[in-house]
């Protein structure tokens, strides 16, 4: 551990910037090596965010996604002219590399990503028993109530759960993934199922072992703490 | 995000349609120009496309890392136009966010409906507890600079502002 515990008041004046720059490089330098000083920055740190989300709400002009998004599609057409072309809406799949969180972000491609898992890139999915192959991810069973059931298929960067028997939900509700993980909880992804009570959500990030994944109904997206009851969890083994 | 590190730019498309209002909206609380929180917007984005894969979830949601790198790029700008004072009255954007598109899109009128109660949050502070954190993180203003500009003792400023974030979490942690 690199320097002396920065107190609490110090802490809130980093998580909001506030510290001369020579007491800021020394809570740079001391804090990623302190397991207590990063729990408290990363407990400051939704606090934070709500001053940023506190302001007034303005519209940015249109052209300024035009701006924006020409930028981005000319740098992409650059550095991967034979897998993406400036201005069009298909992308060559490379399966593998993508993850899952793209077929959840495009719900045309909610249906393909389905008859996958079934055909067999799904080897993800039954690859519990064997590490070596299947792009080692293992499928944990889910504990769940209410009827709710399903699957969390782990990958090594990003995994996904498939859910069925999930109810209807109101107004703004949405389902919430919770991830834990000894003291930490942070939310994942939120999701809407179909009409048929089923929907498939991507947890991103890599689940350790003893990682809990849990799943609640929440009045609204964006929710910062889970509302009981936990309708499901599966723990990473 | 991890798409977005690929250098995917469908998934960018998505990541600025969720992000940018919120990005531009902060731009421009502390920025106080239309014009000025347009480039930081942009500039803050395009730095994001270009290093994606530095977003780290255990610094907090995708939303609070990009609002985060908005907010120090506007302070930059803030700080090179030297002169120029932090803007902590809300007076006039309320006028601008009337002039704007009657027609809300679904996400749009969600991240007002939400930015509203996270208002609540803040504005439940004690004066003098919010105006510290304002200057601090709007205004950009070091903890030394506020007592001196409020004529206080550093650790009266230095208190306020534990005792505000304190609070906001707490906030938070009852749900709103």
């Amino acid at each position: 551990m690199i320097g002396d515990h920065p107190n609490r008041d110090d802490l809130v004046a980093f998580s909001l910037g506030a510290l001369d720059p020579h007491e800021a490089a020394d809570v740079e330098a001391h804090a990623p090596s302190c397991a207590r000083c990063t729990r408290e920055l990363e407990a400051l740190a939704p606090a934070v965010a709500v001053l940023g989300e506190s302001v007034e709400q303005l519209e940015p002009p249109p052209e300024l996604r035009e701006r924006v998004l020409a930028i981005v599609r000319e740098e992409a057409a650059r550095t991967q002219p034979e897998t993406v072309g400036a201005g069009t809406k298909e992308i060559t799949p490379r399966p593998g590399r993508r993850g899952w969180r793209g077929l959840v972000l495009r719900p045309a491609l909610a249906l393909a990503a389905l008859a996958i898992i079934a055909a067999g890139l799904g080897g993800y999915l039954i690859a519990g028993d064997d590490r070596g192959g299947g792009g080692g991810g293992t499928t944990v069973p889910v504990v769940a109530q209410q009827g709710i059931g399903g699957s969390l298929a782990v990958g090594q960067n990003t995994s996904m759960l498939d859910l069925h028997g999930l109810h209807r939900l109101s107004g703004r509700e949405v389902y919430q993934v919770w991830v834990a993980h000894g003291s930490s909880l942070r939310p994942s992804s939120d999701f809407i199922p179909d009409d048929s009570g089923r929907a498939m959500t991507a947890v991103d990030g890599h689940l350790t072992a003893g990682t809990k994944v849990m799943v609640t109904r929440e009045p609204r997206p964006g929710r910062t703490a889970p509302t009981p009851p936990i309708l499901l969890s599966a723990t990473v083994e | 995000m991890p798409l977005v590190a690929r250098e995917d730019p469908l998934a960018f498309e998505v990541f600025y349609d969720r992000h940018a209002g919120a990005a531009y909206s902060l731009a421009y609380r502390v920025v106080g120009s239309r014009t000025a929180a347009e480039d930081v917007t942009q500039e803050a984005l395009l730095s994001i496309w270009r290093s994606g894969a530095r977003y780290d979830r255990a610094r907090g949601s995708v939303r609070a890392w990009t609002l985060g790198i908005v907010r120090n790029r506007a302070i930059d700008l803030l700080r090179k136009e030297s002169g120029r004072s932090p803007k902590l009255a809300a007076g006039g954007e309320e006028l601008l966010e009337r002039s704007a598109s009657e027609e809300l899109t679904d996400t749009e009128a969600l991240r007002r409906e939400t930015a509203r109660e996270v208002r609540g949050a803040v504005k439940g502070l004690p004066d003098d507890q919010s105006r510290v954190i304002q200057l601090a993180y709007f205004g950009g203003f070091s903890h030394s600079e506020i007592a001196e500009m409020l004529n206080e003792p550093l650790g009266t400023v230095k208190g306020r502002m534990r005792l505000g974030m304190d609070k906001i979490r707490a906030t938070l942690a009852e749900g709103w």
